[in-house]
């Protein structure tokens, strides 16, 4: 792990979970799989806060255990997943286009408490929902439930490992840590469940007293003695099926933004067809004939076939390869190359870096070069047509921000530098991991400088949380236009000025971090479809 | 070739024109043998290496590092105009020559070439590029939006562990009523190591436990009759005991006695916890006298009343 990556996720782990569960988890990233004892006593943190740690971070799939002999347990972080927290918002975004309100909160709750039985997140959502509709009007648990079952069917949601059901016959000690088993065919198995009510709307004045509440919700949780139907099958969101969504939608946009609205028609409906044959890692998906796309065709598009053979055509001929012909049965067979339309977003990708870091005459030059691979400094000045002082200036630049690398190639044994050719290249691959790691660089960056900006203001922001309430207490009462007034200059003109620049900046750069991790999504695409291929 | 012997792996990122190798002229001309053998040996090359610092400096660029450095590390500028030969080595050393012909890198001879830069780059560089603006849309609000609250949420939730704060000298009115109020998880032990439960006496949400322990485990048979035991020695030990630290009393023995482990901690807390347990029962003072001790009659030196 670099420790661009380490700083990184332990931002993230502290913004989301406090300091201790960070102490322990990036220790864990830091120092690989081990026993407990072992942590208590090289973070400094007394042995019950670690187990509470850890107890959060195995609850949220960020920390796997692993039985060794002699009965030890040891704790292994997986850094990817925790990275994945920064992802959280576009998973739940997705859900919301794909199912609706209701998709939406399931994942979202899936994601915050990391695994749950089907119950408890039809209950919760349900609650939820009702509080957001009209008074009187409640969610009923069976539309939950088929839209949880349709998360199931589709893949974005799947069961977590569980425990194996041993007999009791088993004589001896239990074993340190149960070994959780998962099956394939049984991961998207819903089961079957008759959840019957609404969701209840959880009662305002339940909020007023300030006593109150501490005794009412134990109570409130533990409301129903009777046991839990699916008790011990928990479900997880499952990341992968986002991610594949997330690389469809980019091959279908790039479809789009380089031809034409129904080529990128037909390129979603071939993906679409490929979901479930084709494992995402493929370097390709299944041939697919052109008969059978244009029976799967949306239903508004009422294109001919020979039209449809046509932009099938046309994909296939067009120099990005996205789409390929791979036979001619079946009035053509079809396939989606995945690694190469992966490649070329990554390229397109570094391409618009270097346009913008650089500009764009260094943008040909660098497109110049990945177009033929390798080329001398003086074949550079000639292709691109640029002088050759600029040129040498260009090459070095973007030499010493490692886009652009040398391959020497020895005329003689002895490799002197006066008889090897100096030949620039562009290996794609070790740009794309440079660009990447620069990339959780910018995003530890932009979350310290938020941080920061919140900490300078905290002041401020207490202050305007309080006068927000008092106002809106004092709405609920009934108050005057005249009492509201004064209670709102209590904040002053220009300390409005302040929250209004504070709350733009913030806001800046929090979609920063959304989009840099959009360009995360890419190149890790990019980089895992690469190695697994050697 | 053989002749590099131990040199062989440093050739290609050899400063040039350091007197070290294969273009060493000696007094008496190109003497190819002499040249092709590193004088003293693979240590003295590395000693000679690092006493150029400027070169080193220049390999070991930060943004150079790390990168496999085909070509030789351009030299120092200065001596370029008066070399007429850059392939006569020199016979001292910070002399700075090009091993290489300078022209197939691009550069013209007797040409300024920028300076060896000796610091890391600035901590925030001018760029001369500004960036371009951020994607806007109602996506990108929506998960902006998104973002915030899940930021909230998530300090909300039973998950996030704060840090014990550290005493404060007044203690503030306000923060009674600035609490947050936490549900309480409890994870399903089931699924997690045994050595993570936590082994305190008294938990408050021990009930909870217990129930997901008889409805997962059912091996509280064999526990009961432990319990029961454990039940009447409390019961003759305390009078007004109440009912809650019975209660947590029970499960601390069923969750000691679950876990079946033979650790020390067990033993030592189950001893500390009687002492506590008897110093909490009675309402009397442990250094309570009987009548008759002699009370007060060696304490007291300067105490004139009498005693009752």
């Amino acid at each position: 792990m670099t420790q661009a990556e380490i700083k990184l996720c332990s931002l993230l782990l502290q913004e989301h979970f406090g300091e201790i569960v960070e102490k322990i988890g990036v220790h864990l990233i830091r120092t690989g799989s081990q026993p407990l004892r072992v942590i208590a006593h090289d973070t400094g943190t007394s042995l019950d806060q670690v187990k509470k740690a850890l107890c959060v971070l195995i609850q949220h799939n960020l920390v796997i255990y692993q039985v060794h002999k002699r009965g030890v347990v040891e704790y292994e972080a997986q850094c990817s997943r925790v990275l994945r927290m920064l992802r959280y918002p576009r998973y739940i975004y997705t859900a919301k286009t794909l199912y609706s309100d209701t998709g939406e909160l399931i994942v979202e709750e899936l994601l915050l408490n990391g695994k749950m039985t089907m119950s408890a997140v039809v209950k919760k959502v349900a609650d939820r929902l009702t509080e957001t509709m009209e008074d009187g009007k409640t969610m009923d648990y069976a539309e939950v439930s088929n839209t949880f079952v349709r998360l199931a069917d589709t893949h974005f949601v799947q069961r977590c490992p569980w425990v194996p059901a041993t007999e009791n016959s088993d004589p001896g000690p239990p074993p340190p840590a149960p070994i959780l088993v998962i099956s394939e065919k049984d991961m998207y198995l819903v089961p079957k469940l008759s959840l019957i009510g609404k969701g209840k709307r959880r009662r305002s004045s339940d909020e007023d007293a300030a006593g109150e509440p501490k005794a009412k919700r134990p109570k409130y949780s533990t409301d129903n003695k009777e046991p839990i139907p699916d008790d011990g099958i928990y479900w997880q969101a499952n990341l992968d099926r986002f991610h594949q969504h997330f690389r469809d939608q980019a091959i279908v946009s790039a479809v789009a933004n380089r031809m034409d609205q129904t080529s990128s028609e037909v390129v979603r409906t071939m993906l679409r067809m490929s979901e479930i044959t084709t494992p995402s890692t493929d370097p390709f998906t299944q041939p697919l004939s052109s008969n059978e796309i244009f029976r799967s065709l949306p239903v508004g598009y009422n294109i001919s076939k020979q039209v449809l053979d046509q932009y099938l055509t046309l994909l296939a001929d067009d120099p990005l390869e996205f789409v390929g012909k791979s036979g001619d049965s079946g009035g053509g067979m079809y396939v989606i190359n995945l690694h190469k339309a992966l490649g070329s977003l990554a390229t397109a990708t570094l391409e618009s870096v270097v346009q913008e870091r650089f500009g764009s005459r260094c943008a040909r030059i660098f497109r110049l070069v990945l177009q033929k691979k390798h080329l001398e400094q003086k074949q550079v000045e000639d292709f691109a047509m640029i002088p050759a002082k600029e040129a040498k200036d260009m090459l070095y630049k973007m030499l010493s921000g490692n886009f652009i690398s040398l391959q020497e190639i020895p005329k003689t044994p002895d490799h002197a530098p006066s008889r090897t050719f100096y030949l620039y290249t562009v290996n794609i691959l070790s740009a794309a991991r440079m660009l990447l790691h620069r990339c959780y660089k910018s995003i530890a960056n932009l979350i310290e400088r938020r941080q920061f900006e919140t900490k300078e203001n905290k002041r401020l922001l207490e202050k305007s949380q309080r006068v927000e309430a008092i106002i809106a207490s004092m709405q609920a009462t009934g108050a005057e236009e005249v009492q509201l007034q004064e209670i709102e200059e209590m904040i002053t003109a220009p300390e409005r000025q302040q929250l209004e620049t504070l709350k733009r900046n913030v806001n800046k750069l929090d979609a920063s971090e959304i989009q840099v991790d959009e360009t995360i999504f890419l190149l890790e695409s990019y980089i895992e479809s690469t190695m697994k291929r050697q | 070739m053989e002749e590099y012997g131990a040199c062989q792996g440093l050739k290609s990122s050899w400063p040039s024109g350091r007197g070290l190798a294969r273009e060493w002229v000696g007094p008496t001309g190109w003497d190819r043998n002499k040249a092709l053998r590193p004088r003293g040996g693979r240590s003295a090359v590395l000693q000679r290496w690092n006493a150029y610092p400027s070169a080193r400096a220049f390999c070991l660029h930060p943004f150079l590092a790390g990168r496999h450095f085909g070509c030789t590390v351009l030299p120092k500028p200065r001596d370029l105009v008066s070399r007429t030969n850059p392939m006569a080595g020199s016979q001292g050393r910070g002399r700075a020559a090009y091993t290489f012909n300078i022209e197939a890198v691009g550069f013209g001879r007797g040409e300024k070439l920028p300076d060896v830069v000796l610091k890391p780059p600035p901590l925030f560089p001018d760029t001369d590029y500004k960036p371009v603006p951020l994607k806007a849309g109602e996506g990108e609000d929506y998960m902006l939006a998104l973002k915030q609250e899940l930021r909230e949420t998530m300090k909300r939730m039973p998950y996030y562990i704060e840090t014990p704060e550290e005493k404060q000298d007044i203690e503030r009115y306000s923060k009674r009523y600035m609490k947050v109020y936490k549900e309480e998880w409890i994870p399903d032990w089931r699924r997690l190591p045994r050595e993570m439960m936590p082994r305190k006496k008294c938990k408050k949400a021990g009930p909870k436990s217990e129930k997901v322990k008889d409805t997962g485990k059912g091996a509280s048979l064999t526990n009961t009759a432990d319990v029961l035991k454990k039940i009447e020695e409390l019961e003759k030990r305390g009078d007004g005991e109440k009912s809650d630290e019975e209660n947590e009393e029970k499960e601390g023995g069923k969750e000691k006695n679950q876990e079946g482990d033979e650790e020390d901690d067990d033993a030592a807390e189950q001893e500390e916890y009687d002492e506590e347990e008897q110093e909490e029962e009675n309402d009397y003072i442990n250094s309570y006298f009987e009548d008759g001790d002699d009370f007060g009659a060696d304490s007291d030196d300067n105490m004139d009343e009498a005693t009752y």
